[in-house]
């Protein structure tokens, strides 16, 4: 025994020097804590936006800067690991072990409410390229519901449905249907749809079934001016945050309808599904819509992204500093991360749609989403393109090709006024040439399509900043894929009015809709079998320890069986 | 040098303290909250929140009829689950056992092989399997996904069990059964059954609680649309933060499942029991 004792001593006395070699070099070395949602950072073999950073920010600080880079799936698991990490403070208050975290709308509100959050210091000055370039309805968004000093816009998107236009057709589809909250309720459509197994998500997609009339109404006299923007967003704020007991109660009625008429619910596996058409309606959040169009493009479907008319949830992830934050250098990389070009990369890689507006974003979705086309030159040295024939070709983004003359009205291109079907300007040019690209992205020759449409697309509601605002700057994108990846990432101002933030609940609040969601996810029970299992848990438990005890007691009760012997034995005889 | 020598006691020890910090610590803490409550005015404090002792978190439980019905939906599944698992093993391991082509341990390592592989990744794979024979054509089909699901996981841990019971199995008892004229059935329900219920037993304890909690099985295979035990307890703590009403259905789990290990022990003679650990494996 003494020598184990000896041993544990000699094994903790190690222990702080350990610790103190550990921590030798401690002041050197600054560290930031960043605690952030899953595949939610551009970090690539190209592009690796945590290096980056402190590279940049021990220039600054002369000293070396780390990045303790880890991160959550959801909003409850950040919140928990939050709590668990508290350390209290002599005056009385929490700190927390993270610098910086990636928390959704309800969860920073409920944070600022139990007053977790540092405030955000714009006296360091080291925010300018957020309140730069950040797009000016976020920033007006978060002054609005008093969110500027507590946290900084990183994400945002609606929720919708992600649906396949093919399939529909095949089982029954009806015009507008897609646009409706009622879609995956549609009995036409059984086995179809998922919805998300998230309370909050899927309360927001009842809600807009079950109000779905009133919110109507409510868009009609909007549209007929009865109700300014402001009081029309906070009208359907208001509904989208309804959690009375009369509300729950007929949340759970469509709920449970709606459980036996779709596929299941899922939190990751649909995005997959829609792309290999196990389903065909996906209830969904922009980013991965926009992943999933992606991945169904791949494989050759062409799948669509719709925000229902009635209205629906727009949401945001948002930078919030947790008490006892590294205030400068959190904000430093939330700055950092607000350089267009590095959202640039993040929405690359994420599929997410950044906080961040201006010009740089706006090339990018023309790049992206943009119709070009080839156009003869003459300076065959600065050439894109040259074919067989030795023709040298630019390649020109359509708007630009028509600002430079080199599109003609009437020959190259035809004005068709606004379309009524999506409101939109709208143009058909009569061919478009494209180059074709190998696997290793050389050019192998062009094709070309004829008679294209195209549809003027105004970014200008998200994508102006406060200062392109100001300056009555507008931006649009000549496109002929509306309904998919551009308009999922960047709404139309129309589709964001429509769109309400949805609130953090009290805690009674979530109960009761813990309670909804236990009722409806918790399916009936078939009589028989809940009787089955109890007399038969009876049965074995009285039974069974009355007949030990009666064997005990030496009482033997015995059920006459055949002696096999017997057959032998008659058998022998009967030789 | 003198060579170390270590009593009983002290070999003892590293298991000892595994023991205090990861089974008894957290099963004092888990019934410490299963019976407290927030309480602003509460007497002490659990983690920084003050609290107070109550009931009120079982009858929160039992008061609701989802509860009830999870509860019952779960012990259904794990009893499901139980009866095919064994009905699969029993034969299986039986002829296992009896086998001469299974010197090696080739034939049980073909059966065991698939536990060594992510059980994530096998749910994942099964859905797909499954959905390839159509068995998502309808929802209603979830809870027979599910226990397909359970079974295909669960299978190895009875397998095992069953087949050590087996192996070990006195050859000579079956000889004497048959040479005193017992025909085969009757040497089977008289001699080997009897005989290999401590490996039922066993086998039991390892699939029957598991089912009735791991719920990534249903979430994946039942497509959210089969709730268990497992997934509200889950649900209290990381949505609703309520780590006393968490504990409390872990507790409820708990206690159901003693019973189940109560009854099933009945099963098995009692100086058997002694000779094998108390049918715990």
């Amino acid at each position: 025994m003494k020598k184990f004792f000896s041993l544990t001593l000699a094994f903790l006395m190690l222990f702080p020097t350990i610790f103190s070699v550990g921590c030798a070099k401690k002041d050197d070395v600054i560290y930031l804590d960043v605690y952030n949602w899953e595949d939610y950072l551009c970090i690539d073999e190209d592009v690796n936006l945590i290096e980056a950073f402190e590279e940049m920010a021990s220039e600054k600080y002369q000293k070396t800067v780390k990045v303790n880079y880890s991160t959550f799936g959801t909003n409850e698991n950040m919140y928990n690991e939050l709590q668990l990490s508290k350390v209290k403070r002599e005056d009385g208050s929490y700190d927390y072990g993270y610098d910086l975290v990636c928390p959704s709308d309800y969860m920073i509100q409920k944070m600022i409410l139990e007053g977790m959050v540092e405030k955000y210091d714009r006296t360091l000055n080291n925010l300018t390229n957020y309140d730069t370039y950040s797009s000016n309805y976020i920033l007006n968004l978060f002054e609005t519901n008093g969110w500027t000093d507590y946290a900084c816009a990183y994400m945002y998107g609606t929720m919708g449905f992600v649906y396949n236009p093919d399939v529909l057709a095949q089982n029954g589809y009806q015009d507008g249907d897609e646009l409706k909250w009622d879609l995956p309720w549609k009995t036409y459509y059984k086995n179809l749809g998922t919805i998300k197994d998230s309370i909050r998500d899927t309360y927001a997609l009842a809600i807009g079934y079950v109000y779905s009339s009133e919110l109507l109404t409510l868009k009609e006299s909007y549209n007929s001016g009865n109700y300014t923007e402001s009081e029309y967003s906070k009208e359907v704020e208001k509904i989208f945050n309804l959690t009375d007991p009369e509300t729950v109660q007929k949340v759970t009625d469509a709920l449970t309808v709606l459980k036996g008429n779709v596929y299941g619910f899922e939190v990751d596996s649909g995005k997959r599904d829609m792309a290999s058409g196990k389903i065909a309606i996906n209830f969904a959040w922009s980013g991965d819509a926009v992943y999933t169009l992606d991945i169904a493009e791949e494989a050759g479907t062409e799948l669509y992204y719709t925000v229902p008319e009635e209205g629906s949830n727009i949401w945001f992830d948002g930078w919030v500093m947790p008490k006892g934050a590294n205030v400068e250098l959190a904000q430093d990389f939330v700055n950092f991360l607000a350089d267009p070009e590095n959202a640039k990369s993040n929405m690359n890689f994420i599929g997410y749609t950044p906080a961040v507006a201006g010009e740089e974003m706006v090339e990018l979705c023309k790049e992206w989403y943009g119709v070009y086309t080839l156009i003869e030159t003459t300076d065959v040295d600065n050439a894109d393109f040259i074919d067989d024939d030795g023709t040298a070709y630019f390649e020109y983004y359509i708007q630009d090709a028509i600002d430079e003359g080199l599109l003609v009205e009437g020959i190259n291109y035809t004005l068709n006024g606004i379309d009524s079907e999506t409101g939109y300007k709208k143009i058909t040019v009569s061919e478009i040439k494209y180059p074709e690209y190998d696997d290793d992205e050389n050019i192998i020759g062009f094709t070309s399509e004829e008679n294209v449409e195209l549809f003027d697309y105004d970014v200008s509601f998200l994508l102006t900043t406060r200062e392109d605002n100001l300056n009555g700057v507008t931006y649009s994108v000549w496109t002929d894929t509306l309904g998919r990846q551009l308009t999922t990432q960047y709404p139309d101002r129309e589709t964001v009015m429509r769109c309400a933030i949805m609130k953090h609940f009290s805690d009674e609040e979530m109960k009761r809709l813990n309670d909804m969601w236990d009722e409806v996810k918790v399916m009936a029970m078939p009589t028989w079998l809940m009787w089955f299992i109890v007399i038969s848990i009876l049965v074995v438990a009285v039974v069974y320890p009355i007949m030990a005890e009666l064997n005990k007691r030496g009482v033997r009760i015995n059920i006459k069986r055949k002696n096999p012997n017997l057959r032998l034995i008659k058998r022998e005889i009967l030789k | 040098m003198k060579s170390l020598r270590f009593s009983r006691k002290q070999l003892g020890i590293p298991y000892a303290l595994f023991l205090l910090i990861f089974v008894i610590f957290p099963l004092v803490l888990i019934i410490l909250y299963a019976f407290t409550k927030v309480d602003p005015n509460g007497s002490f404090e659990l983690s920084g929140v003050k609290v107070s002792f109550s009931l009120a978190n079982f009858i929160d439980f039992f008061s609701k009829s989802s509860n009830i019905r999870v509860l019952f939906i779960s012990l259904g599944l794990a009893v499901v689950t139980t009866v095919i698992c064994l009905l699969i093993a029993y034969p299986l391991a039986y002829i296992l056992a009896r086998s001469n082509f299974n010197k090696n341990g080739v034939m049980l390592l073909l059966f065991v092989l698939p536990m060594w592989i992510n059980f994530v990744l096998r749910t994942a794979a099964m859905k797909e399997l499954l959905f390839a024979i159509g068995m998502y054509s309808s929802n209603k089909l979830s809870f027979v996904n599910t226990v397909i699901g359970m079974v295909y996981d669960y299978l190895p841990f009875v397998i095992l069990p069953l087949y050590t019971v087996m192996i070990k199995l006195d050859k000579s008892l079956l000889e004497a059964s048959a040479d005193l004229g017992a025909k085969p059935a009757s040497t089977f329900f008289r001699i080997t059954l009897p005989l290999t219920v401590p490996g039922i037993v066993s086998a039991v304890t390892m699939v029957f609680l598991p089912t009735t909690t791991s719920y990534v099985v249903s979430d994946t295979l039942g497509n959210g649309n089969v709730t268990i035990i497992g997934k509200i307890i889950e649900s209290q703590f990381s949505t609703m933060f309520d780590w006393h009403a968490g504990s409390a259905i872990a507790m409820v789990l708990l206690v159901v499942i003693f019973i189940t290990m109560f009854i099933t022990n009945k099963f098995t003679d009692d100086d058997n029991t002694q000779a094998r650990g108390n049918g715990l494996w």
